[in-house]
């Protein structure tokens, strides 16, 4: 019985879950549609730094927690673009230096085609496939409630 | 007196020139068959380029529709001979098996015998009785087993007959054409039934799929009642062999699983040896039959449940005409505090989600490879293509709450897992049937995943199937089953059933499945599979996993400690905040988070870091009552490892 009574307590804490964290402070005052529009210039810009002939594979606004109204609205947003041989060394040295620079938090996930940016509540991930010539540029700016 | 025959030594098995391993052949055929339908399918889907114009550009268009046309006979005629060799290798193989147990059994016979002579040889006359008995049982064993050599070859010499009859069926240009004309009136004569019944009508005749599909979306009332039909059994052609997929049927004890395997190669056979055009139409006139159905080829199977979605878009549109109805009648009803001005407010935001979503699957030809709206409904959703380019292929079973009108999220989510893999993964949304709605009363039990796990085990060898029939098959393409929250124990219900995974990944799992403990309560086709699980710390339903009491309540071992499972970090969110505490339940989902990319490594089969040690403040010198330490960073670094 005791177990029955843990499952329902913890289950009770489980139904307040709301989806998205605590965000940065100025999300507060940000509107999904503002939020947005700065996730995509910014993925949109390193893009265009990595490649040429960008295609839009994914711009969706959705729940941050599936279903659940409430829980606030986020953005999923990529692009794919053609490059050349050495991107992704490129990215990981020269723009990933650029970024951190610029006051970015990188991430280099060592042993992948991957290299991770956030800043504030925005993240985009670059991923190269040099054996296709592509790159893709993704991200979100966030859950914005 | 009588006489001791000697019965003649038993004769030997014939030789089996074949070899079953022979699967070679009908692979190469089938990566064959689906380039030219990938080639078929740009020639249907281009017209002239875009920059002619006149004559030249009708000349270029009706070129390439000729061309588009011959490739459909091609593609009809490769499969209609793959089929045909799958067909004889998995006879073989039987065959093979069946050999080696005669020559078991020829050699025993062979040793009776040569005892039996030995002894029959010299023997005393109150032996001979016992003898001559023994001699008529050595005898009816040995003719028992050359009716069983006979009755092998004869199915030997019906396997080769049945090959060597589907080559010589189109094995010229004529015949290759008569196949494809043949297979196509088929279909068009289920067309012009459906017509003269006046089931369908009549401005419908002679319409290819995709017409007959945009006549459907401005006309639910016919699409509804495409879906009440039934392929007629006892019907000629394609729709008769349809007709006998979904016949009961009676079989040995043990015997329904054989019955179902071999149904799903006959489903798949049937459609691969139509020509595109032809299938797309047979599936759109049998709706109900084929959107579920194992075996047929995913694009037709969307194909079909288009038609199941245009039936359900109405129906939803007239649920939500009525609940405004009411809603406004609420609003209008003169209860004095307006107590149920807002009953409906959900059931509303519900129904138009459902409406929204099944817009966008009409709107955006969305692969839907299961559907059923009743209840809470039933979908699985294909996003990216299982192509020349996909290396590993990956199901989301989403948990708790998720239905129809919440569906469009974990789709939003596995569109993001392909968009970032650039056409080396391939994912699959599904929710296969009723999940809990509510985490109290509904999570803890395990009724549904019960439900649901055989579901998605038949649902993984139709998905390999449809890998080992595409141009991905060269790939060795690998599957990843990422079950969330009671998802993780559908999953894991499913591997009681057999599922057909190479990796399984439990995120913020309820558990490893109800009455799953250990490896050894898994049957040996799961000893291959690698597993994964993360749990983010201070989620909550860390706490429950490792739960199980009775016969229906909780979910079986904790996933992180599952012996053999890799736990793997949850990380930091975007922002670079730890990705922890109850919320961290869904924001593991978080685009570039550490769980996500995590995630996305495992789908992909790249590199993953291990868990780590969570670091939490010191507690302060005088700690109030029900003080709990505040996490502040990583205390171990993990591992970085390479998927295998």
């Amino acid at each position: 019985m005791r177990k029955l009574i843990i499952t329902a307590a913890i289950a009770a804490g489980l139904m307040s879950t709301t989806g998205c964290g605590p965000q940065e402070d100025d999300m507060k005052d940000k509107t999904i549609e503002a939020a947005a529009a700065e996730a995509r210039a910014d993925i949109d810009a390193l893009a265009a730094l990595l490649g040429s002939s960008p295609e839009v594979r994914q711009d969706v606004i959705s729940d941050c927690v599936p279903g659940d109204d409430a829980s606030g609205k986020t953005l999923d947003y990529a692009v794919r673009v053609q490059v050349e041989p050495g991107t992704l060394g490129r990215l990981k040295t020269e723009v990933a230096e650029q970024y951190e620079a610029d006051g970015w938090q990188v991430k280099l996930d060592p042993g992948t085609n991957s290299v991770r940016f956030a800043k504030g509540s925005e993240t985009i991930g670059a991923r190269v496939f040099e054996d296709r010539g592509s790159a893709v540029v993704s991200g979100s700016g966030g859950c914005v409630k | 007196m009588a006489t001791v025959v000697i019965p003649a030594p038993p004769p030997a098995v014939p030789p089996l020139d074949a070899d079953p391993k022979a699967s070679s052949v009908s692979s190469a055929l089938r990566r064959a068959g689906s380039t030219t339908s990938s080639v078929a399918d740009w020639a249907h889907d281009s017209g002239a380029p875009a920059d002619w114009s006149g004559d030249a550009a009708e000349a270029a268009s009706h070129a390439r529709t000729s061309f588009a046309a011959e490739l459909d006979v091609v593609v009809a005629v490769v499969a209609h001979v793959a089929a045909a060799c799958e067909r004889y290798e998995a006879a073989i193989s039987g065959l093979d098996s069946q050999r080696e147990t005669l020559i078991d059994e020829r050699a025993a016979l062979a040793d009776r015998q040569n005892d039996f002579a030995r002894r029959a040889a010299s023997y005393e006359e109150d032996e001979e009785a016992a003898l001559v008995s023994e001699a008529n049982t050595l005898q009816g064993d040995i003719d028992a087993y050359v009716g069983r050599v006979e009755s092998w070859q004869t199915s030997l010499t019906r396997a080769e007959d049945t090959l060597i009859a589907a080559f010589q069926s189109v094995d010229s240009p004529a015949e290759a054409d008569q196949f494809a004309a043949a297979q196509s009136q088929g279909v068009q004569a289920v067309m012009d039934r459906l017509v003269d019944s006046g089931t369908l009508p009549e401005e419908v005749r002679g319409m290819d799929a995709t017409q007959l599909r945009e006549y459907l979306v401005d006309h639910p009332d016919v699409a509804r009642t495409l879906m009440e039909q039934s392929p007629m059994p006892g019907a000629t052609g394609p729709e008769g062999l349809l007709a006998g997929l979904v016949q009961p049927a009676f079989t040995t004890p043990g015997g329904a699983g054989e019955l179902h395997e071999q149904r799903r190669d006959d489903a798949r056979a049937l459609f691969e040896g139509l020509s595109p055009a032809d299938a797309s139409l047979l599936a759109t006139l049998f709706p109900s039959t084929v959107g579920g159905l194992s075996g047929v080829p995913f694009e037709y199977r969307a194909d079909a449940n288009a038609v199941g979605v245009v039936v359900a878009l109405d129906d939803e549109r007239a649920n939500l005409d009525d609940l405004q109805d009411r809603h406004d009648h609420n609003q209008e009803d003169g209860d004095l505090f307006g107590l149920n001005n807002d009953d409906l407010e959900g059931d509303i935001g519900d129904a138009e989600d459902r409406i929204a979503l099944y817009e966008s699957i009409l709107d955006n030809d969305r692969q839907i490879i299961l559907f059923d709206p009743s209840g809470d409904g039933a979908i699985a959703e294909l996003h990216g293509d299982i192509g020349a380019d996909t290396q590993n292929v990956g199901v989301s079973v989403p948990g708790t709450t998720t239905d129809m009108s919440s569906f469009q999220g974990v789709a939003n989510k596995s569109d993001a897992f392909v968009a970032d893999s650039d056409g080396d993964l391939a994912m699959i949304s599904w929710m296969g049937g009723d999940l809990p709605d509510d985490i109290v009363q509904d999570a803890p039990f395990a009724n549904y995943a019960h439900d649901l796990g055989p579901s998605l085990a038949d649902f993984s060898h139709d998905v390999r199937q449809e890998i080992n029939h595409s141009a991905a098959a060269p790939n060795d393409a690998q599957t990843t089953y990422l079950g969330h929250s009671y998802g993780g124990a559908v999953v894991g219900r499913a591997e009681l059933s057999g599922l057909d995974a190479d990796r399984v990944l439990h995120v913020e799992s309820a558990g490893m499945g109800h009455d799953i403990q250990s490896p050894d309560d898994l049957p040996d086709s799961q000893d291959g599979v690698d597993r994964y699980s993360m749990t983010a710390p201070g989620d909550i339903i860390g706490d429950i996993q490792g739960t199980q009491v009775g016969d229906n309540i909780g979910h079986g071992a904790d996933p992180d400690e599952f012996e053999g499972t890799i736990r793997l970090d949850t990380g930091n969110k975007a922002d670079g905040t730890p990705n922890i505490g109850v919320e961290s339940h869904s924001d593991v989902f978080l685009r570039q988070s550490d769980a996500y990319f995590n995630m996305l490594e495992v789908l992909n089969g790249g590199t993953v870091t291990t868990y780590r040690e969570p670091e939490y403040e010191d507690p302060p010198l005088y700690p109030h009552p029900g003080w709990t330490p505040e996490q502040t960073g990583w205390k171990t670094p993990g591992d970085r490892i390479d998927i295998e």
